[in-house]
C-alpha cells in the first residue's frame, strides 16, 4: 500500500514537472521565434543588420492565412494583396483624404465616357532591370479584364481597341461607361505586371515569385511558414523605411496576439475581438481599428426550397432575429447592426432598418407562409469562430419561433466550391467591398453571379447596371437608393452586421492607417525611435 | 446450476479484491456520481443546455453561475453537467460497438485458425499501423460530424486491440478439455464459441473495455475539439474547450472547467480500470 502512495506521488510530480516543462517551452518558443527572425534577417541583410541607425531593418508581419497564390490575376485575397503591395504598383493611388494621386501614371484624363488616356512615368524599372512601358500596362489591363476574379471591375475594358501610343502613353477604351474604374485602378488589385517576365516565368512560377516595380523584391517563400522580401535598389521612388520584409503565417489567432506582445512580429492582422482592448492598453503595442467597407449578411439560397419564391417566409425569418443581441453575441461588440445592404461609408448608403425583433409576428408570418408548425432548415458554415458563434445564436433564436436549424460543418474548400455552384442552403457571408463604390459593395447581387444567393431577379440587374453606367453622382445616389429600397422589400438575403476590424502593431510602427477595404499598403510603414 | 454457483463465487472474489483497492473504489465512486449526473441532468442542472442570456455574457464564477457563463451567456456548469451525458454516451457506446465487433472477430480468428485467422488478424494489423487519432480523424471527416458518426469513428480504431486480446485468450481456451468434450458431443461451432469460449475470455475483455472507455472519451473530445466530432450547441466537453480557446487569456474559467471535467472522468475510469485488472487477475499483481 505504501509503495502505491509513493508511486502516485511520483507520478503526480512527473505530471507537474512535465506541465512545467510545457509551460517554459511555450514561453521559450516565443523568444525562440523572435530569435529566429533576427537570425533570418541577419542572414539576409548581412552587414545591414549591424549598421542599423536605431530604426529597424526588418518589418515582420503576422498573416492569419497563407495566400494560396500571389499571382495578382488569380486571387482576391486580402493577405495576398498585402504581400504584393510591396512588390507590385498600380497606376494611381489614393492619399489619406481619399483623393486619387499619380503613381506609375503621371497624368490621366477621360477623353469621353469610354476613352481614358494615361501618361506613364519614364523612370520605372522592374526588378530584373527592364523598363516598364505602356505595353506592360496594356498586358496587365487585358489580364485583369479577362480574369474571372477581377472582371467585375475591369471587364469594362475593351482589350482589343486599347492602344499603346508610345512607351509612356496608352489610350484605354471601354466597352461601356464605368464610373468606378479609376477607383479600381488605384487598388492593389491593379498592380502592373511585366508582359515579358510574366510570360517567361509562366503563371505558376509567377504565383510563387511575383516580380513588379515596387520598392521590395521577392526573395523567398517558405510554404506554410513565411514569405521574405528585400529592398530593390533600382526603385524609382522613395525607398521603404525597412530593408527586409518577412510575412509569417500564424494561423492561431491568440498566437498572433502573443507574438505581437512579445515583439516577435511588428504588425499582426485579424486580431480576435477578445484581444482588442489588451492590445490597446499595452504601452508597447497599438490597436489600429475601424469600420470596414464590409457587410455580413445571412445568404438565403433563393433557388432552393423552402426559401425560393416565398417572400413571407424570408421576412418571417428576418423578424425572428433579435439583431442587436445576435450581433453582440457573435461579434462581441466589434460590429454594428446592419441597417441596409452596404456599409455607411459607401456612396448612396440609405438607412432602411434594422428590422424590429418580433417573434410573435414572425410566427404569424410563418403560418401565413405555409409553415404553421414550423420548419427545418440547414445552415452551413466552415471553420470560423464568427460563423460558428453566429450559427449557435441563430439556432437558438429561430428555435423560439419554431424554425429548427441543423448546422452543417464543411471545410473551407468544400464550402467555397459549393457556394460557387449554388449549393449552400444558407450561410453567413461577409463581403468587403474592395473599392469604395456601391457597385463593389453589391458585387454579390448581379444575376450573373453563380454564388448561392441566386435570386434571379432581373430588376436588380437593371438597377445595378444603371448605377454603374451613370457618371453623375446625384443620379447614382438616387439609383442605389431605389435599389436598397427594393432589396429591403424583397429580403432575398438578411443583412446582419457591419463588422469592424483591427490590426495590432508595435508602438514604434508609424504610418499604418486603417484601410476600410482591409487591403493594407505596407510601403509607407515607418519606424519611430522607441 | 453448478456452473452458476461457481461463477458467482468468482465474481464475488473479484469484488472482494476490488474493495480492498482504495483508489479503484474512489474511481468507482466518481464514476457512479458521473453516471447519476448524466441520468438526472435535467433535474440537477440549474439552467438549460442552450439557454442563451445576452445580458449575462462572459461572467466570472459567482453564486448565480458557479462556473461562470460563456460568450452566449450560457451557464457553463449546466453545460458541463449535460456534457457528462454526451461524453459517457460516446465513451460507453463506442466501446460497446468495438468490444462486440472485436470480440466476435477475435474469437472467430482464434477458434477457426487458418485462412480466416490470417485475413482477420492482418486486417487488424493494418488498422493498428495507423495512429488511432489519425484514423479517427480520417473516418470522422469522411462520415461528417454528428453523435453517431463520432461514435463510429472512435469505435473502429479500437476494434483491432479487442480482436487481438480475444484471439490470444481463445487460443489458450480452445484446447481445453471442456471444449473438446463439447465438440465430442456434437455441439456446433457457434454454440461452443458462445457457451464455452466466450465466458472464459470475458475477464481480459472487461479490463480492456474499462481502460478503453477513458481513451474513447479522450478521443471523442479531441475530435470535437478539432471541429469534426459533435456539432455545437451540443455541450460536448471537447467542443466547449475548442470554442473557449480564443478566450483563454481573459476568461480562464471557460476552458478550465470543461478541461477539468475531462480530466476527472478519464482519471476515474483509469483508476477503476487498473483496480479491476488487478482484481480479475491476481497473478499479475506482485
Amino acid at each position: 500500500m505504501k509503495k502505491r502512495w509513493i508511486s502516485l506521488l511520483l507520478a503526480s510530480l512527473m505530471t507537474l514537472s512535465l506541465a512545467a516543462c510545457g509551460g517554459s517551452e511555450s514561453g521559450g518558443s516565443g523568444s525562440e521565434a523572435a530569435a529566429g527572425n533576427t537570425q533570418s534577417f541577419a542572414e539576409n541583410s548581412g552587414a545591414a543588420a549591424s549598421t542599423g541607425t536605431g530604426t529597424k531593418d526588418t518589418l515582420i508581419v503576422a498573416l492569419p492565412v497563407e495566400p494560396a497564390t500571389l499571382d495578382p490575376f488569380m486571387h482576391t485575397n486580402q493577405n495576398g494583396f498585402m504581400c504584393t503591395s510591396l512588390v507590385l504598383e498600380s497606376l494611381l493611388k489614393k492619399n489619406d483624404d481619399g483623393e486619387l494621386i499619380p503613381w506609375l501614371a503621371t497624368e490621366w484624363a477621360y477623353e469621353d465616357d469610354t476613352t481614358l488616356n494615361f501618361t506613364l512615368r519614364d523612370d520605372v524599372t522592374f526588378h530584373d532591370g527592364s523598363k516598364m512601358t505602356a505595353q506592360d500596362v496594356k498586358f496587365t489591363l487585358t489580364q485583369l479584364a479577362q480574369s474571372s476574379f477581377h472582371s467585375t471591375f475591369f471587364g469594362c475594358i475593351d482589350t482589343e481597341n486599347t492602344t499603346v501610343i508610345d512607351d509612356t502613353h496608352i489610350q484605354v477604351k471601354l466597352l461601356y461607361p464605368y464610373a468606378p474604374l479609376l477607383e479600381a485602378l488605384a487598388t492593389l488589385r491593379a498592380g502592373i505586371v511585366s508582359e515579358s517576365i510574366y510570360n517567361e516565368m509562366g503563371p505558376d512560377e509567377f504565383a510563387r515569385h511575383p516580380v513588379g516595380t515596387g520598392p521590395m523584391q521577392f526573395s523567398q517563400w517558405v510554404t506554410g511558414d513565411r514569405i521574405e522580401m528585400t529592398r530593390y535598389d533600382g526603385y524609382w521612388g522613395e525607398p521603404t523605411a525597412f530593408e527586409n520584409f518577412v510575412a509569417r503565417v500564424i494561423v492561431e489567432a491568440s498566437s498572433r496576439t502573443i507574438e505581437l506582445e512579445t515583439g516577435g512580429v511588428d504588425i499582426a492582422f485579424e486580431l480576435p475581438s477578445a484581444d482588442w482592448s489588451r492590445i490597446n492598453e499595452n504601452p508597447e503595442t497599438q490597436l489600429i481599428s475601424g469600420n470596414t467597407q464590409g457587410i455580413s449578411y445571412l445568404c438565403l439560397n433563393n433557388s432552393m426550397e423552402p426559401i425560393a419564391g416565398n417572400e413571407t417566409l424570408r421576412k418571417a425569418l428576418a423578424y425572428g432575429l433579435d439583431m442587436e443581441n445576435l450581433v453582440l453575441a457573435t461579434w462581441q461588440g466589434t460590429a454594428d447592426v446592419a441597417d441596409t445592404f452596404y456599409a455607411p461609408m459607401i456612396l448612396g448608403h440609405k438607412t432602411e432598418g434594422p428590422l424590429e425583433y418580433n417573434p410573435e409576428l414572425a410566427k404569424e408570418m410563418l403560418a401565413e407562409a405555409g409553415y404553421p408548425d414550423g420548419l427545418d432548415v440547414t445552415y452551413m458554415t466552415y471553420e470560423s469562430a464568427i460563423n460558428q458563434a453566429f450559427a449557435e445564436v441563430l439556432k437558438n433564436m429561430w428555435g423560439q419561433i419554431g424554425v429548427n436549424v441543423s448546422i452543417q460543418f464543411l471545410d473551407l474548400a468544400t464550402f467555397t466550391e459549393m457556394n460557387n455552384s449554388g449549393e449552400i442552403t444558407m450561410a453567413l457571408m461577409t463581403n468587403t467591398a474592395s473599392i469604395n463604390d456601391p457597385s463593389a459593395a453589391l458585387v454579390a447581387w448581379p444575376t450573373s453571379r453563380t454564388i448561392s444567393l441566386r435570386h434571379g431577379d432581373a430588376h436588380i440587374d437593371e438597377l445595378l447596371q444603371a448605377g454603374q453606367q451613370t457618371m453623375d453622382e446625384q443620379e447614382r445616389i438616387a439609383i442605389y437608393g431605389e435599389l436598397q429600397d427594393y432589396l429591403w422589400e424583397k429580403m432575398y438575403a438578411i443583412p446582419i452586421a457591419f463588422p469592424r476590424n483591427a490590426y495590432g502593431a508595435r508602438s514604434n510602427v508609424a504610418n499604418l492607417p486603417f484601410y476600410p477595404d482591409l487591403m493594407v499598403d505596407l510601403t509607407r510603414v515607418q519606424f519611430t525611435e522607441a | 446450476m453448478k456452473i452458476g454457483l461457481r461463477k458467482n463465487s468468482q465474481w464475488r472474489d473479484v469484488w472482494h479484491r476490488l474493495k480492498k483497492n482504495r483508489m479503484a473504489m474512489f474511481g468507482l465512486a466518481v464514476l457512479i456520481l458521473l453516471v447519476l449526473l448524466a441520468i438526472f441532468a435535467d433535474f440537477i442542472a440549474p439552467y438549460g443546455v442552450d439557454e442563451q442570456n445576452y445580458s449575462e455574457m462572459l461572467q466570472s464564477p459567482s453564486l448565480r453561475h458557479p462556473m461562470g457563463t460563456d460568450n452566449f451567456g450560457r451557464d457553463i456548469m449546466s453545460r458541463i453537467i449535460y456534457g457528462t451525458r454526451i461524453s459517457l454516451l460516446i465513451g460507453f457506446i463506442s466501446l460497446l460497438i468495438s468490444a462486440v465487433v472485436g470480440s466476435i472477430l477475435g474469437a472467430c480468428a482464434g477458434y477457426f485458425s487458418g485462412i480466416s485467422d490470417t485475413i482477420i488478424m492482418r486486417g487488424a494489423d493494418i488498422l493498428m499501423a495507423i495512429p488511432r487519432t489519425v484514423l479517427a480523424i480520417a473516418i470522422a471527416t469522411t462520415l461528417g460530424p454528428g453523435l453517431v458518426n463520432a461514435m463510429i469513428a472512435v469505435a473502429i480504431g479500437t476494434i483491432p486491440s479487442f480482436a487481438r486480446v480475444v484471439r490470444a485468450s481463445t487460443l489458450t481456451v480452445k484446447d481445453q478439455e471442456y471444449v473438446e468434450a463439447a465438440r465430442a458431443i456434437g455441439a456446433s461451432n457457434t454454440h461452443i464459441i458462445a457457451k464455452y469460449i466466450f465466458p472464459n475470455v470475458l475477464a481480459p475483455i472487461i479490463v480492456q473495455a474499462t481502460l478503453g472507455v477513458a481513451t474513447a472519451i479522450l478521443l471523442a473530445a479531441s475530435l470535437s475539439f478539432l471541429g469534426i466530432g459533435i456539432e455545437p450547441p451540443t455541450p460536448e466537453w471537447g467542443s466547449m474547450l475548442s470554442a473557449a480557446r480564443s478566450y483563454i487569456r481573459d476568461y480562464w474559467y471557460m476552458v478550465t472547467f470543461p478541461g477539468l471535467a475531462i480530466m476527472v472522468t478519464v482519471l476515474a475510469l483509469n483508476l477503476f480500470g487498473d483496480g479491476l485488472r488487478d482484481a480479475l487477475d491476481p497473478k499479475l499483481k506482485k
